[in-house]
């Protein structure tokens, strides 16, 4: 039946006795092999089958081949299959080459300049607000003349995207984050400090449309690089506010609060009447600090504090255990106390569904968003911000910190260097200017800009001088452990982690001595 | 040099010695060579961005890594990749075992069940992360049933269970591939076993132990150290699900990219340090599961 | 009943119990890979306000813009062409540097092979490169080129030189030496003979590598700074990245990319089955 002759068979059985049943296969010429059950058996086609190779197996059976089979006997293999066979395989392979032509043909674009016209990249970090702002603004650019020809992209990953295209040459207006060196060590150099002083920025110092920006600003620490001005500031916003729900407020009667003890009594009266006082965007990481900004604005609140303070980190006058570090972190974990169990596990974007829903009272997030929760929460109820009341007296609570926002350099390494001066002139022309302020949402970086933002006029009272907020000042040693960079290790607090205020003292002062 | 045996028996040699070292120059140089300067650049101080000076710092940047302040995220990195790479290759090849002796059964509607099983590995990474981070968001259905047990959770945003949602959707996806690999060995045991066995009156766990996990051994063992490797050096899923700046979801891999590429002031010669401590422990982790792999006497 | 009829009897029944769990476990299986895709397709159709009221219910008012939207929010035309690009170049150089190196090797026509073997295995544990590989192409100006990337990629060989080298050891050797005796070079033999009968290990190393290269998001990132030039595993990364909090546009966006790589599978899975089944009956 098989075809297979008789003699070249095997037979495995256990009745191979004369007169059992198996006895005839002896007769019949078969090699037999005697077994008592059948895991000898198994034993025996185990030991005696040709062991398995998996891989070849796969290679055999993979399911995601096309039908192909070894050629048994060699015989079976054809003149003509071998050349289908390499016919397929020529085409498949100028096919691809053809494919590698193109996209090596179309690769070869990349910065290059043609003689009629310019060609500039600006890139900044996507943020919805702010990249409409930009966008329109370089449209504007784009419609006014016709030598030189802008495009903005927005970017994820932007400082590993930045680097890059530094590096392919392909960008000319970028975000940069100045910052003035503090006269520690050089641990403390920050890659845009390097870059200024390898003269990769383009110096802005005397350009006639820097006169446009208030002059404060320009003069911050986290504008100048040793008396240069590199960077166009293109707005402030502030990150020690909380924003409220009026309707909550006003409904359990209560006036915004200016010392702690009423922030204090204002949350226990929301927690009494059944709603969740806080919420924050704990999923992003950042936003879960901004309350502790908060209150170091109100502890600290001059700039020449947190300066002290700085210094004190660096130099170990300062002592994180005791004092008003440790009063900011016992603060801050109240704060946390009375969040909304779901702020850490939720997004920004969420939270702020999260508030437009009523969930909670008050939330913690930039004014940056300002317009994204105008947005969201589409007139159901008014809200307003307050900057967070983390001192015991009400001078100390009255001022917003905030930071400068996205501040854009020029390349000095690209090919196109006025075009992109130019390019940075016509942003600063006030017109062009209230442009982008109108649609990002900061607060104007020039005087005398009018928003008619509702938002914006609502907190001008909080935000009359410019305080720089402890994160824009704070600045680490490059080896210091990431959790401790900021000087309060506010992940290790409840619900983020499981320490105590004072356990997560001593942890940042032992990350802090460390480096030391 | 020699390089072609008597076995070689065409008449000229040159095209051998041509495409044979040819095919190794550019993966000598891309390859290789990159691995040799990020074990050079390890003790640099390089930056990210081009063209900025820098500095031979000798061994800070490995003492950094395992300086008091940053020990504790330090070693939890490292226990994360072991975790991650013992999860994987524990439960992803165990699973993916039950699942292809399942599939392997004469059932209506198996062809489904393996098409499905390996969609995920066609729909690749970022699908799946965008896949599950939906699912497991804080307002998701995960949610909702967790609702029903009147318990909730912060998922991915929950540094305590975050690591193992990560793992939970390596595993997911990553079934498709060890679980085809096991069918193919499955298939190629002869059903003839299975039937003699049967007659005899064996069971099914009986026919397991002595017919199927014998011949299945040296499948399992090839998946088991493919798995390991890849399982201590992947980390794109957790790139996609909880991006940079994470230790408590980092493994080395992964912190090797977060300090070279992420936000924050680490520079690149750090993070090659971190690719040598991560090469160190792969290799020593390899050797080990080799030498037991050689025991068992598997030919690639 | 007699013994033999009561066995059968409980054969009969355990064998229906081990049916019924093993349905039961199938339908389980199945649906822990069809519900997350299924709960997608639903995310993608809800329209950004239905998704904040309402994100677990079923859509209530379909919202199909949500494509067209997505399609152009991203660029995915142009990361799905440059993913067929950089899938067929970089998979096609796996292949042909695993075929250049392997088969010999596995031939024997290499002398001292094991240094050879050893080099290749090491292949499996050598460190992440990616800081290197990154400041090695921007010395040599091929940072952010198509070119540059699918070097990078057609040299990550893996197992691929291994899988070939012992493969060749199954191809019969009467060939070698009978298209020798015939007067063919070695080139000529390795293209017109070698090559067919390689056919099913250069499939397999070509699908893996396929797999890896399209799956990529991590060489993507850091190569390129030019956001035309991305695959798409990476732009849809980057996507996810500007629109954190867009989910319905985030998952319609997931789906553009996904539904090409599902048609190809079910392509593919034609083949898949009658391989199976040929490799039964084989």
């Amino acid at each position: 039946m098989t075809g297979i002759a008789l003699d070249q068979r095997v037979f495995v059985g256990d009745q191979l006795q004369p007169g059992r049943n198996d006895y005839p296969a002896i007769e019949l010429g078969m090699t037999t092999f005697e077994v008592r059950a059948w895991n000898d058996t198994a034993a025996l086609l185990r030991a005696t089958l040709v062991p398995f190779n998996p891989m070849r197996a796969l290679l055999r059976d993979c399911p995601l081949i096309a039908r192909v089979s070894i050629p048994k006997r060699f015989g079976s293999l054809t003149h003509r299959s071998v050349h289908m066979a390499t016919r397929t395989l020529q085409v498949a392979a100028l096919a691809t080459s053809a494919l590698v032509m193109i996209g090596l043909a179309g690769c070869a674009g990349g910065s290059s300049t043609s003689t009629d016209g310019a060609k500039i990249n600006i890139i900044a970090p996507s943020n919805a607000p702010s990249d409409a702002g930009f966008q329109a603004v370089t449209d504007a650019f784009n419609a006014s003349q016709s030598e030189v020809q802008a495009t903005f992209t927005p970017v994820t990953d932007y400082e590993t995207t930045r680097a890059a295209q530094l590096s392919a040459n392909s960008v000319d207006v970028f975000v940069c984050f100045p910052r003035q060196a503090q006269g520690f060590t050089d641990e403390e150099s920050t890659e845009d400090m390097l870059m200024a002083e390898a003269g990769q920025f383009v110096d802005l110092t005397d350009q006639p449309f820097m006169d446009n920006y208030i002059q404060s600003v320009l003069a911050s620490p986290r504008s100048t690089m040793d008396g240069k001005v590199y960077a166009v500031p293109t707005g402030l916003s502030y990150a020690t506010g909380v924003y409220y729900n009026e309707k909550i407020f006003d409904d359990l009667g209560l006036a915004i609060p200016t010392t702690w003890d009423e922030f204090i009594a204002a949350m226990d009266a929301i927690t009494a009447a059944g709603i969740t006082p806080f919420g924050f965007g704990g999923k992003d990481g950042f936003p879960a600090a901004l309350p502790l900004y908060g209150i170091l604005g109100s502890l600290y609140p001059e700039d020449a504090d947190k300066q002290a303070l700085l210094e004190g980190l660096w130099d170990g006058s300062v002592d994180l255990t005791t004092g008003k570090p440790l009063e900011a972190m016992e603060r801050l974990q109240t704060i946390y106390d009375n969040t909304s169990d779901a702020s850490p596990g939720s997004s920004i974007v969420e939270t702020i569904g999260a508030f437009a829903n009523g969930e909670f009272a008050m939330m913690f997030d930039g004014s940056w968003d300002q317009k994204s929760v105008t947005d969201v929460v589409g007139g159901k109820f008014d809200f307003g911000m307050f900057p967070l009341p983390g001192g015991d007296k009400a001078d100390q609570n009255r001022s917003l910190n905030g930071k400068i926002e996205l501040q854009l350099c020029a390349s000095s390494t690209s090919a196109n260097q006025d075009a992109a001066i130019e390019w940075l002139e016509f942003f600063s022309q006030p017109e062009n200017y209230t442009t982008f302020v109108k649609a990002s949402g900061f607060a104007p970086a020039q005087p005398d800009i009018v928003t008619d933002d509702p938002f914006l006029d609502s907190i001008s009272q909080y935000a009359s001088d410019f305080r720089l907020f402890w994160e824009s000042i704070v600045v680490a040693p490059q080896a210091i452990a990431p959790e401790a960079k900021v000087g309060f290790e506010y992940n290790l607090l409840s619900p983020l982690g499981t320490n105590t205020p004072a356990e997560a003292a001593a942890a940042a002062e032992a990350a802090w001595d460390a480096v030391r | 040099m020699t390089n072609a045996t008597a076995l070689f028996p065409f008449r000229r040699r040159g095209a051998l010695r041509i495409t044979f070292y040819g095919a190794w120059i550019p993966i000598l140089f891309f390859l290789f060579v990159p691995a040799v300067i990020t074990f050079v650049l390890s003790f640099t101080d390089i930056r990210r961005t081009p063209r900025l000076p820098w500095a031979w710092v000798g061994f800070d940047n490995y003492t950094d890594f395992f300086n008091a302040g940053r020990l504790t995220s330090s070693l939890t990195v490292i226990q994360n990749t072991l975790v991650y790479a013992g999860l994987t290759v524990l439960v992803g090849c165990g699973l993916s075992l039950g699942i292809a002796l399942l599939l392997n059964k004469p059932l209506k509607g198996r062809t489904f069940g393996r098409a499905v099983v390996f969609m995920p590995t066609i729909l690749g990474v970022t699908v799946i992360g965008l896949i599950w981070s939906i699912i497991f968001s804080v307002y998701g259905p995960i949610q909702g049933l967790l609702g029903w047990f009147g318990t909730r959770s912060n998922f991915f945003g929950d540094p305590k269970i975050a690591f193992y949602l990560v793992i939970f959707v390596v595993i997911w996806g990553s079934l498709g591939t060890t679980t085809i690999i096991f069918l193919a060995g499955l298939q190629a045991i002869p059903a003839e076993l299975y039937e003699v066995a049967a007659i005899d009156g064996a069971s099914p766990r009986q026919a397991f132990r002595h017919i199927t996990w014998p011949l299945l051994a040296p499948t399992f063992t090839t998946n088991l150290l493919l798995s390991v490797i890849g399982g201590l050096q992947g980390y794109s899923m957790i790139y996609v699900l909880m991006g940079t700046g994470r230790p408590y979801t980092e493994t080395l891999g992964m912190a090797v990219f977060s300090a070279g590429f992420g936000s924050g002031t680490t520079t690149q010669g750090f993070a090659a340090a971190v690719a040598m401590i991560q090469f160190v422990l792969v290799g020593v982790i390899a050797m080990v599961v080799l030498s037991v792999l050689r025991r068992r006497e598997v030919k690639l | 009943m007699s013994v033999a009829q009561r066995a059968m009897g409980t054969i009969r029944r355990r064998t229906r119990v081990t049916q019924v769990g093993s349905y039961v476990l199938l339908v389980l299986l199945i649906l822990s890979f069809v519900l997350p895709l299924f709960y997608l397709v639903n995310t993608s159709l809800k329209s950004f306000q239905e998704y904040s009221i309402n994100p677990n219910g079923l859509v209530q008012d379909p919202q199909w813009a949500n494509f067209p939207a997505a399609w152009e929010k991203g660029k995915f035309g142009t990361y799905f062409l440059n993913t067929l690009l950089y899938t067929f170049a970089g998979a096609g150089g796996v292949t042909l540097l695993s075929m250049l190196i392997g088969f010999p090797l596995g031939r024997g026509y290499i002398s001292r092979p094991r240094i050879w073997y050893g080099v290749l295995a090491s292949f499996l544990f050598l460190p992440s490169a990616i800081v290197a590989q990154y400041q090695l192409l921007i010395a040599m100006g091929l940072y952010n080129t198509r070119i540059g990337y699918i070097v990078i990629l057609a040299i990550g060989v893996g197992i691929g030189p291994l899988l070939v080298a012992g493969f060749s050891q199954s191809v019969p050797r009467e060939i070698d030496e009978a298209a020798a005796m015939d007067g063919a070079s070695y080139g000529r033999y390795l293209w017109t003979f070698a090559l067919p009968l390689m056919k099913p290990a250069l499939a397999t190393v070509f699908l893996l590598s396929a797999v890896a290269i399209w799956n990529d998001i991590i060489l993507g990132t850091i190569l390129f700074a030019d956001p035309g030039l991305w695959p798409v595993a990476t732009g849809l990364n980057a996507f996810k990245g500007v629109n954190t909090t867009d989910w319905p546009l985030l998952a319609a966006a997931t789906i553009i990319v996904a539904i090409p790589l599902i048609a190809l599978y079910v392509f593919v899975q034609r083949y898949l089955v009658n391989a199976v089944v040929g490799a039964i009956k084989g």
